[in-house]
C-alpha cells in the first residue's frame, strides 16, 4: 500500500537490494504506518467506547471491575448490563428529561435565528452596494476571535436588570431596556447564542454567497425582481450546502455548550439545559456517580447521531470557516 | 409531557416574533415605492410607539383613572393614540406639497402633538427651567450645525434649526433639576420641541418619485444587515466596551480604581509567578530538550548545505526539533506556577500537539484503506461537549485506593504494568523476547540501510531502537509503572498482601495534572486539525507531486519540499484557530478539576471572580486580559480579510 510517509523511504533500497528476509523485513515495516493509523484509532476510541460501556453497568459493577470486564463476576450477582442507569436519570429523580427539553428550546431558536438574520446579513454584504460595506464587514469578521468572556458581566447585567444610560454631563439616566427579568431563562441563553454566532455566520454565508455567479442576480434584475425576492428565489435555493453547514456547526456548538448557559441561567432552576445538569451530578462525587456515564451518554447521543449522519456538511463547515478567507 | 409543550411554544413563539418583526419591516419599506404616505404613516407610528414607550417605561409618562392606588392604568392606550397621532401627522405630511402649507402642517402637528404629551407628563418630571441654559443652549448648538451645514455645503437654515431644537432639548430637559418646575414649563418646553422639530421637517421639500425609490433601495440593504448589527453591537462590541470600563472600576462597578484591578491580579503569586525561573535550567527536560533543538538544527542546516539552501529539514530533523521545543517548553511550565503559566501550557500544548498529530493523522490516512471509516472516528470527539469530554476522562484518570482493583483504564494499565514488571510470569519473558526482537530487527535494518548508504533510514532504525532498548532495561532491572517504593530506599515495597501497584492520583498530582486535563483537548481537537490538513494534502496539484517524483526525490522529500510548503498557510490557520479556541478555555478544568491543585486557567478565574467573589472588577480585568492576548490574531483575521476583499 502507497503511504506518503517515512518509512516508504525504504522503497528505493527494496528495488536496489534483494534477499528473501530483507524483502520481507521491508514489506513488514512498509505496513507501519497503517499500523500506526489504527492504533492511534483504537486509543482514540477507547474513552468514548468505555463511556458508553459503563453505562450500562451497575454501580456495584462499576466500582469493581474496569469496563471490558462486563458481565463479569462481581460477587454479587449484580455485573450484568441493563437499562437501569438510563432509567433512573432521565425520569428518576431531577429527570435529565426536562434538561434535555430545555437544550432543544435554547438550540432551535439559537440556530434558526442566526441563520435567517446572517442569511441575509451576508447577503447585503455580498451583493447590495452600500456606504461603508467593506469597513462593515471587515469589521464584522474581525470580532470572530473575540473571548465571549469580555461580554458576560455586562450582558447578565442586562437580562437581570434591563438597560440603561446615564446621560454623561447632565446625570441623568434613561431606561432604554425594558426589565424582562430574563436572567434565568432559556430566552437569555438564545438570545446571547445568537449574538456571538453572528460573525461566524455571517463569514462562512459571505464566502459562499459571494461566490455565487454574477449573471444569475443580473438576470434577475432585469426580470424585475428586487432584492427580497431574489434572496427567496434564488440565493436560499442556492446556498442550502453551507446554511447545513452552519446549522450542524451552531447546532453542536449551542448544545455543547456550558459557560453560557451556567453564567445566564446559574443553577437551581428548572430552565438548564443538559450540559450544565450533567456538570452538576459531575460536581457531586457521591451518590449518584454510577449515573454519570449514561447521563454523559445521553448528553452525546444526540450530537453523534447529527454528526454520523450529516457528517459531509459538518466538515465542510469546518473547511469553509478555516481555510477560506 | 407539560414540558414538550411548553419546549414547543417557546420556540414557536420565539422563531415566529423574529419572522414577525423581519417580514414587517421589509414589507413597510416596501410601501415607500408603492405608496409613500402610507410610508410616513406606518413610520409615524413607529416614531410614536418608540417615544411613548421610553416615556412610560421611565416612568416619565402616565395616564391614570385617579390618583388612587388602585386606578386602572391606562398607559397602553396612551401608546395606542400616540401611535395614531404620530401616522397622522407623518400621512398629512407627505401628501401636502406646497411649501407653505408644509411648514404650518408641519409646526401646527408638532406643538399639538407635543401638548398632548405635555398633558400626561407626571409633575415628577417637570423641568425647572432657568433662562441663560435656555438662551444658550439652543444658540450654541445651533452654530454648530450651521457650521457643519457650510461645511458640508447644505442649507445653513436648516443645519440651525436643527441644532437650535437639539440644543432646546439639551437646556430645556436635560440640564434642569426633574421634579421642582411647573405645569407650564413642561407644556412650553414641549412645545417649543414640537414646533422646531414640526417646520425643520416642513422645510424638508415634498419626496419625489426618485427619492421615493431610492429610499426604498437603500432601506434594503439597512434592513438586511441592522438585525445581524444590532445583535452584534448588543451582544459583544457594548459588552466589550462596558467591560474595559468596569475593568478600572471597584469591586461593585462604582468606584474610579484605575490600573488597580490589573495591578491585582498579574501581582497574585496564584495568578502569575516568575519567582522559581532559575529552576528551569536544572531540569532534565531543558537540557535533553536543547540538545535535541540544537541537535536538529544542524542537521537540518548540514542537509541544506548540500542542496544549496539554508537548511532542508526532514522527519529525521524536524522531529527533534519539534519535541525537544515541548521538552523545553514543558520544563518552563512545570517550573513557573500560576493561572496564566497554565493557559500559556494549554495553548502552547495543544497547539503544537493537536495540530502536529493531526497532520501526521492526515498524512498517513492519506489514501489508506479505510481511510473514511479512520477519520470519522478520530474527527468523532469533536461532536462531544467539552463537559462530555471531561466527564469521559475522569473515567479514563480514575484512581482508587492502593491495593484495591483499579478500574479506570490508564491506572490498570499503569498498576498492572507496575505488577507485571516486578513479578515473574511467562508474559513478562514473552514481552522481553518481543522487545529484544525488535532491537534486533532495527538494528539490522539500520546495518543494511548503512551499507546501501540510506543513512537516513539507518539512523532512524538507529535512534527508534534506543526507547525500545530503555523499556527493556526497565523490564530488566528497576521495573516499569505503577510501584510501590520505600521512600527512603527506593526499593520496591510490596504491601502485606503481595500488592505493589500504585496508582497515578492523576488529577492531584501537581504539576502534571495540567497536563492531563490539557491531553482532553488535545483528544477532541486533533480531529479538527486532520480534517483541514487532509483536505489541504489533498488540494496539493498531483502535477506537482509527479514532478518531484520524476525528478527522483523520494517520499520524504516530496513531502519536506513540496507538501509542506504547499500546505503552509493552512498550518497558520489551524494554530491561530487552536490559540484563540484554547485561551479561552473554561469548561474541561471547571467540571474535571474546579481550577483546584493548581489547575486554573484564566476563564475560569475570571468566572469565580466575577460570579462566584462577585468581585465585578477584577472579573472584568481578567476577562480584559483574555481580550487583550487575542488581540494580535484578530489584526490578524483582518489583515487576511482586507487581502481576500
Amino acid at each position: 500500500m502507497a503511504t506518503r510517509t517515512e518509512v516508504s523511504e525504504t522503497a528505493p533500497v527494496r528495488a536496489s537490494k534483494g534477499g528473501a528476509l530483507g524483502r520481507r523485513i521491508y514489506s513488514f515495516l512498509s505496513a507501519i504506518p497503517t499500523w500506526i493509523l489504527w492504533l492511534l484509532v483504537v486509543i482514540w476510541s477507547i474513552p468514548s467506547v468505555g463511556l458508553l460501556v459503563n453505562s450500562f453497568r451497575t454501580r456495584d459493577a462499576q466500582r469493581a471491575t474496569p469496563f471490558w470486564e462486563i458481565g463479569g463476576d462481581v460477587g454479587n450477582g449484580l455485573g450484568a448490563p441493563s437499562l437501569d442507569n438510563y432509567q433512573e436519570v432521565l425520569f428518576g429523580g431531577n429527570p435529565l428529561f426536562d434538561n434535555l427539553m430545555n437544550s432543544l428550546a435554547i438550540v432551535i431558536p439559537a440556530t434558526v435565528i442566526p441563520i435567517a438574520i446572517a442569511a441575509f446579513a451576508a447577503y447585503a454584504f455580498a451583493w447590495i452596494e452600500f456606504k461603508g460595506r467593506e469597513w462593515l464587514f471587515i469589521f464584522t469578521v474581525s470580532l470572530l476571535a473575540i473571548p465571549l468572556q469580555t461580554s458576560l458581566i455586562p450582558l447578565l447585567r442586562l437580562y437581570a436588570t434591563g438597560g440603561q444610560w446615564t446621560i454623561p454631563f447632565f446625570d441623568k439616566t434613561v431606561r432604554l431596556f425594558p426589565d424582562l427579568d430574563l436572567a434565568g431563562t432559556v430566552t437569555a441563553v438564545w438570545l446571547t447564542h445568537t449574538g456571538f454566532a453572528l460573525p461566524f455566520a455571517i463569514f462562512l454565508l459571505h464566502n459562499y454567497i459571494s461566490g455565487l455567479p454574477k449573471d444569475v442576480f443580473e438576470s434577475a434584475f432585469i426580470d424585475g425582481a428586487d432584492h427580497f425576492k431574489i434572496f427567496w428565489r434564488l440565493v436560499l435555493p442556492l446556498s442550502t450546502p453551507v446554511l447545513a453547514a452552519f446549522t450542524i456547526f451552531q447546532f453542536l456548538w449551542t448544545w455543547n455548550d456550558y459557560l453560557i448557559a451556567l453564567t445566564m441561567i446559574g443553577s437551581g432552576t428548572d430552565a438548564l439545559p443538559i450540559t450544565v445538569a450533567l456538570a452538576s451530578i459531575a460536581g457531586e462525587f457521591g451518590q449518584r456517580e454510577h449515573l454519570l456515564s449514561a447521563a454523559a451518554f445521553i448528553s452525546t447521543a444526540l450530537p453523534l447521531v447529527v454528526f454520523f449522519a450529516l457528517q459531509r456538511y459538518f466538515v465542510r463547515g469546518v473547511l469553509a470557516g478555516s481555510v477560506k478567507g | 409531557m407539560e414540558k414538550v409543550v411548553s419546549t414547543l411554544i417557546g420556540v414557536v413563539v420565539a422563531i415566529g416574533a423574529s419572522a414577525v418583526l423581519f417580514i414587517g419591516a421589509n414589507k413597510w419599506f416596501d410601501q415607500a415605492r408603492v405608496r409613500w404616505w402610507r410610508f410616513a404613516a406606518i413610520t409615524g407610528a413607529v416614531i410614536g410607539v418608540i417615544i411613548s414607550g421610553l416615556l412610560i417605561g421611565n416612568r416619565i409618562m402616565q395616564w391614570r383613572t385617579s390618583t388612587a392606588e388602585d386606578a386602572t392604568d391606562l398607559s397602553l392606550v396612551l401608546v395606542v393614540l400616540m401611535a395614531l397621532l404620530f401616522a397622522g401627522w407623518g400621512a398629512l405630511l407627505a401628501t401636502t406639497e406646497n411649501r407653505n402649507r408644509r411648514l404650518i402642517v408641519g409646526g401646527v402637528g408638532g406643538v399639538v402633538i407635543a401638548l398632548v404629551i405635555g398633558a400626561f407628563i407626571r409633575p415628577l418630571a417637570w423641568p425647572a427651567m432657568r433662562i441663560v441654559p435656555l438662551i444658550a443652549w439652543p444658540l450654541g448648538v445651533a452654530a454648530v450645525g450651521a457650521g457643519l451645514a457650510a461645511l458640508r455645503k447644505s442649507d445653513l437654515v436648516k443645519g440651525a434649526l436643527t441644532g437650535a431644537t437639539i440644543g432646546w432639548f439639551f437646556g430645556a430637559f436635560l440640564e434642569p433639576t426633574l421634579g421642582s418646575g411647573t405645569q407650564a414649563e413642561i407644556l412650553m418646553g414641549l412645545a417649543v420641541l414640537g414646533l422646531g422639530v414640526g417646520i425643520r421637517l416642513g422645510l424638508n421639500p415634498p419626496s419625489d418619485r426618485s427619492g421615493q425609490e431610492r429610499l426604498q433601495a437603500r432601506s434594503r440593504a439597512v434592513i438586511f444587515v441592522a438585525p445581524a448589527l444590532i445583535f452584534i453591537g448588543a451582544t459583544l462590541v457594548i459588552p466589550t466596551i462596558q467591560t474595559l470600563i468596569l475593568s478600572v472600576f471597584g469591586t461593585r462597578g462604582d468606584e474610579f480604581v484605575g490600573f488597580k484591578n490589573y495591578t491585582d491580579v498579574l501581582g497574585d503569586p496564584d495568578i502569575f509567578n516568575v519567582s522559581s525561573w532559575t529552576d528551569i535550567f536544572t531540569t532534565g527536560m531543558f537540557v535533553w530538550g536543547a540538545l535535541l533543538i540544537v541537535g536538529g538544527y544542524f542537521f537540518a542546516r548540514n542537509k541544506g548545505k548540500a542542496i544549496g539552501a539554508p537548511t532542508d529539514w526532514s522527519g529525521l530533523s524536524a522531529g527533534p526539533v519539534v519535541l525537544g521545543s515541548i521538552l523545553v517548553a514543558f520544563a518552563v511550565f512545570t517550573t513557573l506556577r500560576g493561572v496564566i503559566w497554565n493557559n500559556l501550557w494549554w495553548v502552547f500544548s495543544v497547539t503544537i500537539i493537536a495540530s502536529g498529530l493531526g497532520l501526521a493523522i492526515a498524512v498517513l490516512a492519506d489514501r489508506a484503506k479505510g481511510e473514511s471509516v479512520a477519520k470519522s472516528l478520530i474527527f468523532m470527539p469533536m461532536a462531544i461537549s467539552f463537559v462530555g469530554a471531561g466527564i469521559i476522562w475522569r473515567f479514563m484518570y480514575l484512581a482508587r485506593p492502593v491495593g484495591s482493583n483499579q478500574t479506570g483504564v490508564l491506572n490498570w494499565l499503569w498498576v498492572n504494568l507496575g505488577q507485571l514488571t516486578v513479578g515473574d510470569s511467562m508474559l513478562k519473558t514473552v514481552i522481553m523476547v518481543l522487545l529484544a526482537l525488535g532491537i534486533v530487527g532495527l538494528g539490522y535494518l539500520a546495518y543494511r540501510s548503512w551499507r546501501v548508504e540510506q543513512n537516513a533510514v539507518a539512523i532512524g532504525s538507529a535512534v527508534s531502537a534506543l526507547p525500545l532498548a530503555w523499556v527493556l532495561w526497565r523490564f530488566v532491572g528497576p521495573g516499569l509503572g505503577g510501584i510501590l517504593r520505600d521512600p527512603a530506599t527506593g526499593e520496591v515495597a510490596p504491601l502485606a498482601s503481595g500488592v505493589v501497584g500504585e496508582p497515578v492520583i492523576f488529577l492531584v498530582d501537581q504539576p502534571w495534572n495540567t497536563f492531563w486535563l490539557i491531553i482532553v483537548l488535545i483528544w477532541i481537537q486533533t480531529g479538527f486539525a486532520m480534517v483541514v490538513f487532509s483536505a489541504a494534502i489533498k488540494g496539493v496539484p498531483a502535477e506537482l507531486i509527479e514532478a518531484s517524483k520524476v525528478d527522483g526525490a523520494t517520499e520524504s522529500e516530496t513531502f519536506w519540499r513540496v507538501t509542506i510548503p504547499q500546505i503552509a498557510p493552512t498550518i497558520g490557520v489551524v494554530t491561530t484557530t487552536l490559540i484563540v479556541l484554547v485561551m479561552k478555555v473554561f469548561d474541561i478544568p471547571k467540571v474535571m478539576t474546579n481550577g483546584q491543585f493548581g489547575t486554573n486557567v484564566l476563564a475560569n478565574e475570571m468566572w469565580q471572580k466575577a460570579f462566584t467573589e462577585l468581585n465585578i472588577g477584577a472579573g472584568a480585568a481578567l476577562a480584559m486580559i483574555l481580550f487583550f492576548s487575542v488581540v494580535p490574531v484578530m489584526y490578524y483575521n483582518i489583515r487576511r480579510q482586507r487581502e481576500a476583499v
